[in-house]
């Protein structure tokens, strides 16, 4: 019995640690599902050409007259992040 | 970010057809936040404007790399697609031959400081700052740029003391610039600065009477460096406000985003509990070229 009320309070604990992430989301509005993201990350990434050097985006976007988009990110544009 | 924002029109069309896309892993900067990991294959869900400034930085350059604009962080495709608006502006501003580089500044800095005024409320809404970067932002023992109103800020803060939500540095420091009589020292207001956008205040008070929203944070930071070389850009005090670690948690949710495991809940409680979430370093550091005040810096905690 003892035992068992040992349990229900590290259960309990587990559940509070799980609900007051601070670091989560609160109020997420839209979830997409893995397929949607995997069609959206492989039309970012064909219909688009990501360099990954500055300079020579610089050079192309000279020679064309646009801007340069410049991601920095925490992992890949087409893998991991 | 990719999935939810940057494949979707109208940002979509606009960067394919009038921008050269590139980017950069920071993983080894030393500005560069936390985050759990998101694989191509996994669910993706979007958040507000401006939340994980520290692991993303989109920046439009110019063709000769100058600075036009940058975003800290998430944001959505449709107030994404402003901002690149707002970037070919200025690309024109600072490709045109007959204005002088104080002329180019001072435009800058407008149409940085005016185009806050142009956001709608919907952009103001999903810019609010998240609860534990604002609860980050409390932390600090000064009052940081991000705060519209340094009285509540004040209040709130101790507020938390109270609570036990801070640490007791902060509280030392917080009892340093408040009077016995509940007043506030008038000095340490000098470290905020004097915002004379009160139509746009009144809106935002809205969505948060403490903090700016995200949407103003960057602008100000961006009017600070007018037409900046992006090698001499200082990423990291732009992006300095909230956590460094920043999880939507989707590695506990399943393919649809509305499963939940006890096996991953117990994964994601170790993971948590192993990665404390420091401080960003304090905002500081900003020059203004032009003679504007509207910035001043703050001491690093």
């Amino acid at each position: 019995m003892h035992k068992f009320k040992i349990f229900q309070i590290i259960f309990l604990i587990i559940i509070c640690f799980e609900f007051t992430d601070l670091n989560s989301v609160n109020a997420a509005k839209q979830v997409l599902s893995t397929g949607i993201v995997e069609e959206r990350v492989k039309d970012l990434t064909t219909q688009i050409h990501w360099y990954k050097n500055l300079k020579e985006a610089e050079a192309v976007a000279k020679t064309q007259n646009k801007m340069i988009f410049w991601v920095q990110m925490l992992g890949d544009i087409d893998g991991g992040t | 970010m990719r999935a939810v924002s940057l494949s979707v029109d109208p940002a979509f069309s606009d960067l394919k057809d009038n921008f050269i896309c590139g980017y950069t892993d920071i993983k080894h900067k030393w500005y560069c936040g936390k985050s759990g990991k998101h694989e191509v294959d996994s669910i993706a869900v979007d958040t507000s404007n401006g939340a994980g400034p520290h692991n993303i930085q989109m920046f439009m350059l110019s063709a000769d790399g100058t600075v036009l604009s940058c975003l800290p962080g998430y944001w959505r495709s449709q107030d994404l697609n402003l901002e690149l608006k707002l970037a070919s502006d200025l690309n024109k501003i600072w490709l045109d031959p007959n204005l002088s580089q104080s002329q180019k500044d001072k435009i800058f800095v407008q149409k940085q400081l005016n185009h806050i005024l142009d956001h709608p409320m919907s952009m103001i809404q999903n810019s609010r700052m998240q609860g534990f970067d604002r609860n980050a932002e409390f932390k600090k023992n000064y009052i940081p740029d991000t705060v519209s109103n340094p009285q509540l800020f004040l209040e709130q803060a101790t507020g938390h003391i109270n609570n036990n939500f801070h640490n007791a540095a902060f509280n030392n420091n917080a009892n340093a610039i408040i009077n016995t009589d509940n007043s506030v020292d008038s000095s340490s207001l000098r470290l905020t600065r004097l915002n004379p956008v009160t139509l746009y205040r009144q809106r935002q008070k809205q969505v948060d009477p403490v903090f700016k929203t995200t949407d103003e944070i960057f602008h100000e930071r961006m009017a600070a460096n007018p037409f900046i070389p992006f090698d001499q850009f200082d990423t990291g005090s732009f992006v300095s406000y909230g956590t460094d670690h920043y999880d939507k948690g989707e590695s506990k949710m399943g393919p649809n985003g509305n499963k939940f495991t006890a096996k991953k809940a117990v994964g994601g409680i170790f993971r948590q509990v192993l990665n404390q979430t420091p401080l960003a370093p304090a905002y500081s550091l900003y020059q203004f070229g032009s003679g504007n005040n509207h910035f001043v810096s703050a001491e690093s905690n």
